[in-house]
């Protein structure tokens, strides 16, 4: 079943008072299958985050690019009822707690309360914040940043689950649980959309892989496509992308 | 030493900064205090503006204007200095901002109408104030009793005094002294009697300590005059005729001693031989004023 | 969608009720109506009326510092660090978070007014029983309505400062245009009666229709200015009361309203 379809999906961004344009996505077309693990890999400015932002629903695509999540718009905000989302360098609210941070994310995607709670703690066991979930997130690292942002992406048991660089500023035991994580969202029939330029992660979990460069997408390969190895494959198709 | 010093140079540095402040500190407030003595001048800023900036604290702003209306003219009474015409334009024009800001600030008017008519003579404008209470308070006795009060003793107009008098007995709370007041000033009642009561009733109603200190000198003079003219009308009765000075009143034993001042001036008998007047004219002595009663 | 908005409003309300600047807006406010009882003896006889201006203007104050420190932090807060992304990222459409951060904002006032006017209370008991000879014309209904009015009027100042937010990308513009707004609303009907009794400022026809469009457009916040009428126990009328709360009402959703519409269209970068 395809739950996401984007279709010739191009976003141009004017900036300045000269209104000089930009065009940070160009023409992409490309659909995610239900229970997938999708990464989307490509260098910073590649046009990764914008493709998620507008699936989103944070900005708006250029005319004539569709995105369709589960049949609705991304205008619709039913179409994020069962989507979790983890922004790039998460930042919250100073003043709350994890554990108020956690409660907003749970009711406002209409978690049953009994289940909240439950959700909520082995969360926060399994990402080694249940300690400090009474303290307020000014005080965490960025490491415990972003497992909060994970933690909160996840909280309300969503179908998709899409991640902005869930690496980043993580150190190896963080990546680590991560990875885990994302192997157990696939067990349980998740489907998981994220973008990364650590290569070897993105090798490690995804079922699908699309490269992009320069605001277009170069190659969508799966799984057993790769055998010479993720780096080799990538610098290949955006190396492609130079000769041409 | 030198080594302690060195340790904790912070610390021996803020010691001999604030030995250095404490030094300043006197010097400093001592020229302050010289300038603001040269230079101080009660000032008003227009209704127009001040009504504007002050949004929406329109109140709060006007108790800060009439705080400083009080202990301006505290200041001044209280340092005996001589009263000045700008300083009674300073009173008129504060009253006027204040009362623009809270139309209903009944203080303002009242202090405004006390300093203009004892402290100035200038009964225009106390009444000028008067009447704006009276636009905006239009139920409140005290505004014809005051205006009233201001038209026979001052300007001893007892024909527009009495007419304001009347004016106030018919509205709601006017005490029961009023209409038999306003009665004896058309039959040309002395003034003095009406003064005392005036003042008797301010006072008790004034909770400022220093304006109840003025008030309470002003009644005590208004009493000894009172009680000086009612012996003059005694010994007339006892001897046919006018005495010429209070001396004679002290000889002829209706009275024991002449009493003082208690603005320090000198009391004596006006040239109509029935008035008791006195040299420092209701003020302290010092203020050069050639109006008063 | 209840359950939505009560959420982000829960949010909103804690983030802001954690910050540090509302403990020294507090105290501000709560030196300011103890100072009444000191500066009070002062004064000469109207204390009730003095004592009054100033609890009313301490819990005004208070207001105005939250609206323009602690609100437009709250919504400004959102968009530079992106905290907007975690809201948004939920189901909850734009109109929703407008009206969910407006309701959590409110809620914060609201509760600013009950802890300060409770003081107020307390302050404005201890002033009567010292001074009950001076305390007159005082009576509590109107303090307490004028309290009312003034919290209308915050409605209003902040539903202006979450339709400034939405417009521009920074706090500090909204925080010049919402004071502008502020001060103008204010001062309006004041002016605008001023220019029109003036005979001899006279007026050209293009200027007093510029006067008159600003009338209609600007918020007239004067009419929520109760705190004279209080001050000297002037009775406020029920009717009054409830046509200002439709005025306050009415414009802070036409503010809301279109802060929604606009900010539908706005891309979050």
């Amino acid at each position: 079943m395809l739950l996401i379809t984007i279709e010739s999906l191009s976003k141009t961004y004017t900036s300045g008072m000269m209104r000089k344009k930009k065009n940070a996505v160009s023409d992409v077309t490309l659909s995610i299958e239900s229970g997938t693990v999708f990464g989307i890999i490509g260098v910073n400015g590649a046009g990764k985050s914008s493709i998620l932002k507008m699936i989103l629903g944070f900005i708006r695509p250029d005319a004539g690019g569709t995105i369709r999540i589960a049949g609705k718009k991304p205008e619709d905000p039913a179409s994020r009822q069962y989507i979790g989302y983890l922004p790039e360098n998460p930042y919250f609210y100073d003043h709350l707690t994890a554990e108020e941070l956690l409660t907003f994310s749970a009711a406002s995607s209409r978690t049953p309360l009994i289940t909240m709670r439950e959700n909520i703690d082995e969360l926060l066991k399994q990402t080694g914040l249940y300690e400090v979930r009474k303290n307020k997130l000014r005080t965490y690292s960025k490491g415990m940043t972003q497992r909060a942002g994970i933690c909160f992406a996840l909280v309300h048991d969503p179908d998709i689950v899409i991640l902005d660089e869930p690496m980043s500023g993580l150190d190896p035991l963080g990546r680590k649980m991560v990875i885990d994580l994302i192997g157990d969202l696939k067990k349980k029939g998740k489907t998981i959309l994220f973008c990364s330029h650590i290569l070897n992660d993105v090798e490690r979990v995804c079922d699908q892989i699309a490269i992009m460069h320069q605001g277009q997408l170069k190659g969508l390969f799966k799984k057993d496509q790769i055998q010479s190895g993720i780096e080799d494959l990538f610098l290949k198709t955006i190396g492609h992308a130079h000769a041409e | 030493m030198i080594g302690f010093i060195k340790k904790n140079n912070h610390l021996v540095c803020l010691f001999f900064l604030l030995i250095l402040f404490g030094f300043l500190w006197p010097l400093l407030s001592q020229f302050r205090k010289k300038f603001s003595d040269i230079s101080y001048i009660p000032y008003t800023t227009p209704s127009a503006i001040s009504k504007v900036i002050s949004l929406e604290f329109k109140g709060i702003v006007s108790d800060f204007f009439f705080l400083k209306m009080i202990t301006s003219i505290g200041d001044k009474v209280g340092k005996h200095e001589n009263l000045s015409k700008r300083h009674a334009d300073y009173i008129y024009q504060s009253s006027d901002i204040i009362t623009d800001l809270d139309p209903y600030f009944w203080d303002a008017y009242v202090l405004g109408d006390m300093t203009l008519s004892w402290g100035f003579s200038d009964i225009e404008r106390a009444n000028a104030l008067l009447i704006k209470a009276g636009k905006n308070r239009p139920d409140d006795f005290r505004i014809p009793y005051y205006i009233g009060f201001n038209y026979f003793y001052f300007l001893k107009d007892n024909v527009s005094g009495a007419k304001y008098l009347m004016k106030a007995s018919r509205l709601p709370g006017c005490p029961s002294f009023i209409p038999s007041l306003a009665a004896r000033l058309f039959a040309k009642a002395h003034e003095i009697r009406a003064a005392i009561v005036f003042l008797d009733e301010m006072l008790k109603k004034t909770q400022n300590q220093q304006i109840a200190k003025q008030l309470s000198t002003r009644l005590k003079a208004l009493v000894i005059v009172d009680f000086l003219e009612s012996k003059i009308v005694e010994y007339n009765t006892r001897f046919g005729k006018q005495p010429r000075n209070l001396l004679e009143l002290v000889e002829r034993k209706i009275i024991k001693g002449i009493p003082e001042d208690p603005y320090g001036g000198q009391f004596y008998i006006a040239s109509d031989g029935k008035r008791v007047f006195t040299t420092s004219r209701l003020r302290h002595v010092g203020d050069n004023q050639n109006t008063g009663m | 969608m209840l359950n939505r908005l009560t959420a982000l409003m829960i949010l909103t309300f804690k983030e802001g009720v954690r910050d540090r600047a509302l403990v020294g807006i507090g105290l501000f406010s709560l030196m300011l109506m103890g100072a009444s009882l000191v500066v009070i003896s002062l004064f000469m006889r109207e204390l009730n009326k003095v004592a009054v201006d100033v609890n009313l203007s301490a819990i005004t104050f208070a207001g105005l510092m939250m609206t323009f420190f602690v609100s437009i932090n709250l919504m400004a807060k959102d968009m530079d660090k992106h905290t907007i992304y975690c809201v948004l990222s939920k189901p909850i459409s734009r109109s929703e978070y407008i009206w969910g951060k407006f309701l959590g904002i409110m809620l914060l006032i609201l509760a600013a007014f009950v802890i300060l006017t409770g003081c107020s209370t307390l302050i404005l008991l201890i002033t009567k029983t010292f001074y009950s000879q001076w305390f007159v014309a005082f009576e509590w209904l109107p303090f307490y309505k004028a309290v009312y009015t003034e919290l209308l009027m915050f409605a209003v100042l902040n539903a202006m400062v979450i339709f400034f937010s939405t417009i521009t990308t920074s706090s500090f513009i909204t925080l010049l245009f919402s004071l502008s707004i502020y001060i103008a609303g204010q001062t309006i009907e004041e002016v605008v009666l001023y220019l029109k009794t003036q005979p001899n400022i006279a007026l050209s026809g293009f200027v007093e229709t510029m006067i008159d469009i600003c009338q209609y457009i600007l918020p007239n916040l004067a009419v929520f200015d109760m705190k004279i009428n209080a001050a000297h126990a002037l009775p406020i009328s029920w009717t009054y009361l409830a046509c200002v709360t439709a005025y306050g009402l009415i414009y802070s959703s036409i503010l809301l309203v279109s802060a929604s519409l606009i900010f539908r269209k706005r891309e979050l970068m």
